[in-house]
C-alpha cells in the first residue's frame, strides 16, 4: 500500500545511504544559506594584485582572473545553484505534478497531455534547457522557468503512474460508493498515497537541474555576470585549466557533492517508501 | 514403522520474537498430515523450517529437523538444496507467483528433470508430458508448450505439483495448496494429491486454514494457535471428540450447509500476534473456559480419553 | 414494496468479456438475497452494477421505483447516502492516511449531513454499533486487524443509515474464528435496522447462514434461485448440485462429489445454448440448441432438465 507505514521516518532515518546523504546536503545547504558569513572574502571585489594566487593561507583555495576568492565565489555560487535546483523542484512538482494526476486520474485528458509531456521529453531535456533560457535571455528566473519545462515532463510521468496505481486500490471504489466527487477522491483519497514516488522524483529532479544549470552557466545563458553560480566559476577556469586547475575544481566538487547528497537521499527515500520493498520486509 | 520426517521441540525466533514455540509432530512415509491453524499459528513458519527457507531473519533457535535419519536443520545449505526438490518437494498457495512466467510449463519440468534427474533434452520433455499426464491435465501434449498464463488456475496448480513430483519425492509439503481457487477446482485437486499418494507411497504435509480440506485428505492432524501445538490426533478423533477449546470453538464457528442458522457460536477476541502473545496458555484470554491457572504456565501435550493429545489443563471441564 | 430491481443487465468488459449476461434480481426493503458462484461468474460485477459503480451496458435498474439506469452522476451520488458496500479485502478498503474517525465521518460529509459535534457524535455510536470502542477513533487503519477493519468497514458503509448494503466477499479474507464474528455482526445489523442486503460469496455456507434467498451465477447468469431451504434442500440445477457436493466440511461424512468435465469456458465466447452444457452430466444435444430460460415462481432454475438429485 502506498500510504505512510508505522515507522516510515524511523526506517528513512536508519537507512544509512539516506544519513548520509541528508547530511552531506546538509552541510551545503548551511554553507550555503549563510555565504555571507561563512566566505572570507568579498565574492565580488577585484584585485589584480592578487590574481590567479593558488590556495595558500589566505585564498585558502585560490582565486581567479580577476583575483576573486574561489572558496567565497563557490560558497555564493552555491546558493544560487541551490536556489535555482530548489526552484526548479518546487515548479516541476507543481505543474509536472497537476498535469500527471490530471492525465492518471481523467481518462480524456490522458491522450493530449501526456503525447504533449512524450513531445516535449523528445529533446534531450539539456538541450532543451538551453534552447530555452536562451530564448528567454540569461536571468535566475529564466534560468528556473527553461529548467522546468524541460524536467516536468519526467515528474508529470512519475506522477501519472502513481495515480494510477492508487487509483485502482479498494479504497478509491470505496470512496466513490460513499457518493465522493471526483475532486474529492483525486484530492482526498488518490493524490495523499501518490505523494511518495514524487517525492522521491523531486530529489532527482532537483541534482539534475543543479547539472543543467551548471551547463546553462558554463555557456553563458545562465544568470549573468558577476553572480557567482557554480557552472559560471567553472566557464571562470576553463581557459587557465593547466595553470589554475582550482578555479574550475573547487565549484565542480561542489556540484558532485551536492548532487550525491541529493542522490544519496533519494535512494534513501525511495527504499523507505517503496511500497513492494516494504510489503517484504514486513 | 519408523518416521519419514521428526519435528523435534522446534522454537524459530525472528531476533527475540518467537514464532514458533517447542513444535513436535512426526509423519510416517507415505502419510497424509494436516497443519491446520489460522493467521500467525505458525503453520507456514513450520513448513519453511523444515525446507530451510526461512525468511531472512528468521533462524531455528532450538530443537530438530529430521527427515529421513538426516538432521535437517544442521545441513549446510548446499546439501539442503540438493535434498529440496529432490527428497522433499513444495506448493504454494499461488501457484502463479512459483512458475516463471516465460518459461513453458514443459521447460520448467524439465529442467528439474535434467537438473535433478540428469535427463537429457529430448527424454526430459516426454517426461515431463507424462507427469503432466500423471496429474490428469487434459491434452497434456499441448499443455506442455503452454506458458503459465495460459493456464486457469487450477491447471497452474497442477502444473506445480507435476514439477514438484519430477524426482518422486518421499514427502510433499503443500502450503495452502487450494485456497486460491474454487470449491469444484478444489475437490479435483484433492483427489489428485489422494491418488498420488495411493500411487507413490508419498508422504503429504498439508497446511492449511481450512478444516472442511484437513477432514478431507488428512489421516492425522496438528491444530496450531499462537506459535505452538495446541492439539493433535487422528483426524477422526479431533473430529469427532476435540478436546482443546481452540479446536472445539474453530470447529463450531464454521458456518454449515446443514444444522440451525442463527448467531454462530464466534470466538471472541483477535488472534495475537507474536509480537504479543500470552503468558501461559496462549488460547487463554479467548478461552471459554480459561481459570487462572491458564495463564500462569504453558501447558504441555496429553493424551485424552477422546483419543486425541491436547495442550490444556482444563480439556475434561471443556467436554 | 421491490427496493432493488435489475432487469435483464449486462455488462461486458474489453476482449468481449461478457461479465454479466442478462441478470434479472429483485430485493425487497429489508430483504437479503445471497449471491454465489465461483471466480469469473461474474458476481463481483453485478455487485458493481447494481451500484452503478460501473455502468451497465445493457439492462434497466430501478431503485425504490425509480428508474436509476442513465441517473446523471450528480443526482447518482446523491443517491448513494441510501446504498452502502463491504467489500472483500480489509486492508485495501480503507484509506491508510485517514483516522477512523475521518472514515466514519467522510460519508457524513459527503452528503451534508450534520456539524462537527453531531458527526463527531455519529462517529462514537458507529464504532459501538459495530463493536468497537470510542478510543478507536483516534486511530489509522494499519493499527487494527483484518476483523476490526472490516468492522470499521460495515460503520462507514451504515453512517449515512443507507436502506441498501452490499456485501461482496466480505469474510473471505478473515480467519475462520474472525468470520464468525464479522458474519454475526453482519446479521444483527441486518435485523435490528432493517437492511435490505445483497450478500456476494463463493462461500456457500455463509450464504446458506446470510441470506433467506439464493441466487447461484454461472458464466454471466443466474442459473438458479430459489429459498434458502430449497437451495440448499433441494437444488434442481445440476451446477448447484455439483457446487454444493464440493464443499467439504470437517466431521461430516463426505458427499457423493459430482465432478465437473473440463474447464470454465471463456466469457468472452460462452458455449452456444445453456452456458453449462459443455460440463453438464445431464447435457442431450438440445442443450447446445436452446438458451433455458430461467423459469418458476418461488424457485427459478434455467435448465432443460431440471430435477433433484436421488
Amino acid at each position: 500500500m502506498a500510504g505512510k507505514a508505522p515507522g516510515a521516518l524511523s526506517r528513512l532515518i536508519a537507512h544509512p545511504s539516506f544519513r548520509w546523504g541528508a547530511l552531506l546536503f546538509g552541510i551545503i545547504v548551511l554553507c550555503a544559506v549563510f555565504a555571507w558569513w561563512l566566505a572570507p572574502h568579498d565574492p565580488f571585489r577585484n584585485n589584480f594584485r592578487t590574481r590567479f594566487r593558488a590556495p595558500d593561507e589566505t585564498f585558502w583555495l585560490g582565486t581567479d582572473r580577476f583575483g576573486r576568492d574561489i572558496l567565497s565565489r563557490t560558497l555564493h555560487g552555491a546558493k544560487v545553484s541551490l536556489r535555482i535546483g530548489l526552484g526548479v523542484a518546487a515548479l516541476t512538482a507543481l505543474v509536472g505534478g497537476t498535469i500527471g494526476a490530471l492525465a492518471g486520474f481523467v481518462k480524456r485528458l490522458d491522450g493530449p497531455l501526456m503525447r504533449f509531456m512524450d513531445a516535449l521529453m523528445a529533446f534531450p531535456a539539456v538541450l532543451l534547457a538551453i534552447a530555452l533560457a536562451a530564448a528567454l535571455g540569461p536571468s535566475e528566473v529564466n534560468a528556473i522557468l527553461a529548467l522546468s519545462i524541460a524536467y516536468a515532463p519526467r515528474t508529470a510521468r512519475v506522477m501519472r503512474a502513481g495515480v494510477m496505481v492508487v487509483r485502482e486500490f479498494p479504497f478509491v471504489e470505496g470512496a466513490r460508493a460513499i457518493g465522493a466527487s471526483p475532486a474529492r477522491v483525486l484530492l482526498r483519497h488518490i493524490l495523499p498515497n501518490a505523494m511518495a514516488p514524487l517525492v522521491v522524483q523531486q530529489t532527482y529532479v532537483f541534482a539534475l537541474a543543479i547539472l543543467a544549470e551548471a551547463v546553462l552557466s558554463f555557456l553563458g545563458v545562465g544568470p549573468p555576470p558577476p553572480t557567482p553560480t557554480l557552472g559560471g566559476i567553472i566557464a571562470d577556469g576553463r581557459d587557465y585549466i593547466q595553470e589554475a586547475p582550482w578555479i574550475s575544481l573547487v565549484p565542480g566538487v561542489a556540484i558532485a557533492m551536492t548532487v550525491l547528497g541529493l542522490n544519496l537521499m533519494g535512494d534513501g527515500l525511495r527504499d523507505a517508501l517503496d511500497p513492494r520493498l516494504r510489503t517484504a520486509i514486513r | 514403522m519408523s518416521a519419514l520426517l521428526r519435528v523435534e521441540a522446534l522454537s524459530v525466533a525472528f531476533g527475540k520474537t518467537e514464532v514458533l514455540d517447542g513444535v513436535s509432530f512426526d509423519i510416517a512415509p507415505g502419510e497424509v498430515l494436516g497443519i491446520v491453524g489460522e493467521s500467525g499459528s505458525g503453520k507456514s513458519m513450520t513448513a519453511l523450517a523444515m525446507m530451510g527457507l526461512l525468511p531472512p531473519g528468521g533462524r531455528i533457535a532450538s530443537g530438530r529437523i529430521v527427515f529421513e535419519d538426516v538432521e535437517v536443520s544442521r545441513l549446510p545449505e548446499r546439501e539442503l538444496a540438493k535434498m529440496r526438490g529432490a527428497r522433499m518437494a513444495m506448493i504454494f498457495q499461488e501457484p502463479m507467483a512459483s512458475l516463471n512466467p516465460v518459461l513453458t510449463v514443459g521447460e520448467q519440468i524439465a529442467e528439474v528433470l535434467r537438473h535433478h534427474r540428469g535427463m537429457d533434452r529430448r527424454s526430459a520433455h516426454n517426461e515431463a508430458v507424462s507427469l503432466l499426464k500423471l496429474v490428469e491435465v487434459a491434452a497434456a501434449e499441448r499443455r506442455v508448450d503452454e506458458y503459465p498464463h495460459q493456464l486457469s488456475g487450477g491447471m497452474r496448480q497442477r502444473a506445480m505439483i507435476a514439477i514438484a513430483l519430477a524426482c518422486r519425492p518421499r514427502l510433499l509439503v503443500a502450503d495452502e495448496p487450494t485456497t486460491a481457487l474454487d470449491a469444484t477446482v478444489q475437490a479435483g485437486i484433492l483427489d489428485l494429491l489422494r491418488g498420488l499418494r495411493q500411487e507413490f507411497g508419498m508422504a503429504v504435509l498439508l497446511i492449511t486454514h481450512d478444516l472442511g480440506v484437513v477432514a478431507d485428505i488428512c489421516e492425522r492432524v496438528v491444530v496450531m494457535y499462537a506459535g505452538r501445538v495446541a492439539e493433535t490426533g487422528d483426524a477422526g478423533a479431533i473430529f469427532a471428540e476435540p478436546g482443546h477449546p481452540y479446536t472445539q470453538a474453530l470447529l463450531a464457528a464454521i458456518p454449515r450447509l446443514e444444522g440451525p442458522i442463527g448467531t454462530l457460536p464466534a470466538i471472541a477476541g483477535v488472534v495475537p500476534s507474536p509480537a504479543d502473545f500470552p503468558p501461559g496458555c496462549r488460547f487463554a484470554p479467548r478461552c471459554p473456559h480459561a481459570i487462572p491457572a491458564c495463564e500462569a504456565a504453558a501447558p504441555v501435550l496429553r493424551a485424552l480419553a477422546g483419543g486425541t493429545q491436547a495442550a490444556c489443563i482444563r480439556a475434561e471441564h471443556a467436554a | 414494496m421491490t427496493l432493488l430491481v435489475a432487469r435483464d443487465l449486462r455488462k461486458t468488459f474489453a476482449g468481449g468479456v461478457r461479465a454479466v449476461d442478462g441478470v434479472d434480481l429483485a430485493i425487497g426493503a429489508g430483504e437479503t438475497l445471497g449471491l454465489v458462484g465461483e471466480s469469473g461468474c461474474g458476481k463481483s460485477t453485478l455487485a458493481r452494477l447494481v451500484l452503478r459503480l460501473i455502468e451497465p451496458d445493457g439492462g434497466t435498474l430501478a431503485f425504490r421505483g425509480d428508474d436509476i439506469t442513465h441517473l446523471p452522476e450528480r443526482a447518482m451520488r446523491a443517491l448513494r447516502r441510501d446504498m452502502g458496500v463491504v467489500f472483500q479485502d480489509p486492508f485495501g478498503s480503507l484509506n491508510p492516511r485517514m483516522s477512523v474517525a475521518q472514515l466514519l465521518a467522510e460519508p457524513l460529509v459527503v452528503h451534508g449531513i450534520g456539524d462537527g459535534a453531531s458527526r463527531a457524535a455519529r462517529v462514537s455510536a458507529l464504532l459501538e454499533l459495530v463493536g468497537l470502542l470510542p478510543e478507536h477513533a483516534a486511530r489509522y487503519p494499519h493499527e487494527f486487524s483484518g476483523g476490526q477493519r472490516q468492522r470499521i468497514a460495515i460503520a462507514r458503509a451504515l453512517a449515512t443509515e443507507p436502506a441498501f448494503l452490499v456485501c461482496d466477499e466480505p469474510t473471505s479474507a478473515l480467519d475462520v474464528s474472525i468470520q464468525a464474528q464479522v458474519l454475526n455482526l453482519l446479521r444483527e445489523l441486518q435485523e435490528r435496522l432493517g437492511l435490505a442486503c445483497l450478500f456476494v460469496s463463493h462461500n456457500l455456507a455463509a450464504v446458506r447462514h446470510m441470506a433467506p434467498r439464493v441466487a447461484v451465477m454461472y458464466l454471466g447468469q443466474v442459473v438458479e434461485e430459489a429459498p434458502r431451504e430449497s437451495i440448499f434442500g433441494a437444488p434442481q440445477h445440476p451446477y448447484t448440485q455439483a457446487l454444493l457436493s464440493a464443499v467439504a466440511e470437517p466431521g461430516q461424512a463426505r458427499r457423493t462429489r459430482i465432478v465437473l468435465k473440463g474447464e470454465v469456458p471463456s466469457p468472452a465466447d460462452p458455449p452456444s445454448g445453456c452456458r453449462f452444457r459443455t460440463r453438464c452430466p445431464r447435457a442431450v444435444a438440445h442443450c447446445a440448441a436452446q438458451v433455458p430460460a430461467l423459469v418458476g415462481t418461488d424457485h427459478r432454475v434455467a435448465c432443460h432438465f431440471p430435477g433433484t438429485l436421488d
